[in-house]
């Protein structure tokens, strides 16, 4: 290998590279616009969905109990809408269903005196409350929380005043108390709201970061016939393939340096852009977990550039590049997609595991999980080793004529 | 000065194996033209690529300037300037940059290279857009641009496949006035092509190959001498007839 020509074919191409637009799109354009402004949309939606379930007024129905009862004045007391029981025109989980009620809440039959036998011990069970919701339906949800808070409260004292009728203290139904700790550092909570998804983006986009170039670089130059200009310059064919190879690593690097910035600008003004979405998308990257991420990311980087390389030298044409590399995409995303799944976890099986272990290590990084470093650095040395084993493939095929002048 | 002997290049198509080259053999004289001729698919692109180290023979010597091509294929393409007639350039880049980049493959020094790039430059009459990106140029701006891509170098060995083809009248031109001048300059010349009166205006020397087989390789003017009256394309289908005629 030729350090000089090296440089020179890395300096040209990356010359080449970012004056065309197409790169600029994917490198550029997409991770710094379209994912914050993705977010935004996404974040911005659903507040204002969630907003106007919550200033919208809702209908409900109360079936079995008379509207003269503590109770239905408890429910009615919370501000929502109570539907006349002779105005239903049909059964209140079928008005539930075709969005005339948001809510049904159906009392059995003498449910005061049923309750009234179960605290005599004259029943088994207690009588059956019950509320129908449409689960596709914020509003309707939000019915259900605030109807459910008001009868739990309701059985809550009413099991108190028993207690107490019978010369026992109301906090009998509490003998002990629940309380959660939860022991993840507040930038770790943060990190695993949002890391999931966004170790999920990185990955993706790194992909499609290195795929434009990595095609571009080897069939494209094949089908505008400027590989052979090169071919015959006393520049090797190492040289070629590491020339080429680096410019797509570098060209992918960026995007995705540029995607983490973007995400880290997103997340940190999102609290201040939207009102209310602080908690949503309150998520801190610091420098630490930037470089960190990034440097991670190298040999996945060289990974998926070998790998794209092998496909575009390997095709006729730009499009058969690209028909190529769309099931590679598919055979990458799904176990980059894993990462996201609960329960998805760092072991001794999964850092075998191609794309799957470096997602999780992100995840793990973007959580700012300090102590998973020793396996992040063991799932470095494997990616390392198979981004070389596949520059190797590729190194191979640049020596092949019958897969470089393949026609 | 370039020598191929008994070269032998076989591909595979398919199931089948092609004889491109069998037993192929020819010498390129410095400070003369010579021109391989033959028609499509006859082997012209496939002698000319071992030449340029593109393709490795199976069997066979090829020797650049003295140099061993099969052996040292990167010290053979320093001495080699490759011209193709559908040699493209990178559209995104000027003129000056690309020679600039190909200067830097040779390893030439940057103040020799600019000397180099503006003396092709005046030659070619390139000085007006050596600053305008390839995209913006005409197609013969650019044939003087591959051209002097070619020779940014100053090499002793200009080896050009089909290099007027597909080109209008005036980038045709160009491309015959670099031949002959370079020519007259002392460089081994090799050019091939399928136009036969083209080779009969420009070559000292010339080799007809058909099916990979070289037919007959001679001067121009033996050629003649022995074949009066006859154009190249006479000569040329009475020695595929023979050929065919003869039991291989």
């Amino acid at each position: 290998m030729n350090v000089s020509k090296v440089t020179a074919i890395f300096r040209k191409e990356l010359k080449d590279m970012l004056r065309d637009r197409r790169t600029m799109i994917s490198m550029i354009v997409i991770p710094a616009l379209a994912i914050p402004l993705l977010i935004f949309v996404i974040a911005s939606f659903s507040m204002s969905k969630a907003r106007q379930a919550e200033e919208a007024e809702k209908t409900i129905a109360i079936v079995g109990i008379p509207e003269s009862s503590l109770l239905y004045e408890a429910i009615a007391a919370t501000g929502m809408n109570i539907a006349r029981n002779d105005t239903l025109a049909s059964a209140p989980n079928l008005l539930v269903l075709d969005k005339k009620l948001d809510l049904a809440v159906e009392f059995p039959p003498g449910f005061e005196g049923s309750v009234q036998e179960f605290f005599a011990n004259r029943l088994e069970t207690p009588p059956e409350v019950v509320l129908y919701y449409n689960e596709s339906r914020l509003i309707s949800e939000m019915a259900l929380r605030t109807v459910r808070a008001v009868l739990q409260e309701n059985r809550t004292n009413r099991t108190g005043e028993y207690l107490e009728s019978k010369g026992l203290r109301a906090d009998l139904l509490y003998p002990f108390h629940l309380q959660s700790n939860n022991v993840m550092p507040p930038e770790q909570q943060a990190g695993s709201q949002l890391g999931r998804i966004i170790a999920y983006i990185v990955m993706i986009l790194m992909l499609t970061g290195s795929a434009y170039p990595a095609l571009d670089l080897t069939v494209g130059e094949k089908e505008r016939q400027t590989l052979e200009t090169l071919l015959v310059t006393p520049a090797g064919r190492t040289d070629i393939v590491i020339g080429k190879f680096l410019t797509i690593l570098v060209i992918s690097l960026m995007a995705t340096l540029i995607t983490i910035i973007s995400l880290t600008v997103t997340m940190t003004q999102a609290g201040s852009l939207m009102k209310g979405a602080g908690d949503l998308l309150s998520f801190q990257i610091g420098p630490r977990v930037i470089i960190s991420v990034l440097v991670f990311l190298i040999p996945v980087g060289m990974f998926f550039s070998a790998l794209l390389m092998a496909v575009g030298i390997y095709a006729r044409t730009m499009k058969e590049g690209q028909s190529y590399s769309q099931p590679l995409f598919m055979l990458m995303i799904l176990p980059a997609a894993m990462s996201m799944l609960p329960g998805m976890e760092l072991s001794l099986k999964t850092i075998f595991m191609p794309v799957v272990n470096a997602s999780l290590v992100i995840r793990e990084l973007f959580m700012q999980n300090w102590s998973i470093l020793p396996t992040a650095a063991a799932v470095f040395g494997l990616n390392l080793l198979m981004a070389a084993l596949l520059l190797w493939v590729v190194y191979r095929m640049f020596h092949r004529e019958s897969v470089l002048f393949r026609s | 000065m370039i020598r191929l002997e008994q070269v032998h290049k076989c591909f595979r198509s398919g199931k089948k194996d092609v004889q491109a080259l069998v037993d192929f053999s020819m010498e390129v004289k410095p400070g003369l033209v010579y021109g391989l001729l033959g028609p499509n698919g006859a082997g012209k692109t496939t002698a000319l690529r071992i030449i340029a180290t593109l393709l490795k023979p199976d069997a066979g010597v090829v020797t650049v300037n003295e140099l061993d091509a099969r052996r040292d294929p990167g010290q053979a393409r320093r001495h080699i300037g490759f011209l193709t007639g559908d040699t493209k350039l990178y559209d995104r880049l000027t003129p000056r940059e690309t020679l600039r980049y190909f200067g830097s493959l040779y390893e030439m020094i940057p103040g020799e290279l600019d000397g180099r790039i503006a003396e092709l430059a005046r030659m070619l009459q390139m000085d007006d857009y050596l600053d305008r990106r390839m995209g913006r140029l005409s197609t013969g701006q650019k044939q003087k641009l591959s051209i002097a891509r070619a020779v940014i170098h100053n090499p002793a060995v200009i080896v050009l496949d089909e290099p007027t083809s597909g080109l209008d009248v005036i980038a045709s031109r160009n491309v015959v006035e670099f031949i002959l001048q370079s020519g007259s300059e002392g460089k081994t010349v090799l050019f091939s092509t399928h136009i036969l009166s083209e080779a009969e205006r420009i070559c000292q020397d010339i080799g007809m190959i058909h099916l990979g087989r070289m037919l007959l390789e001679d001067s121009l003017s033996t050629i003649k001498a022995v074949h009066p009256g006859n154009t190249l394309e006479d000569i040329f289908l009475e020695l595929v007839e023979n050929h065919e005629e003869e039991p291989q």
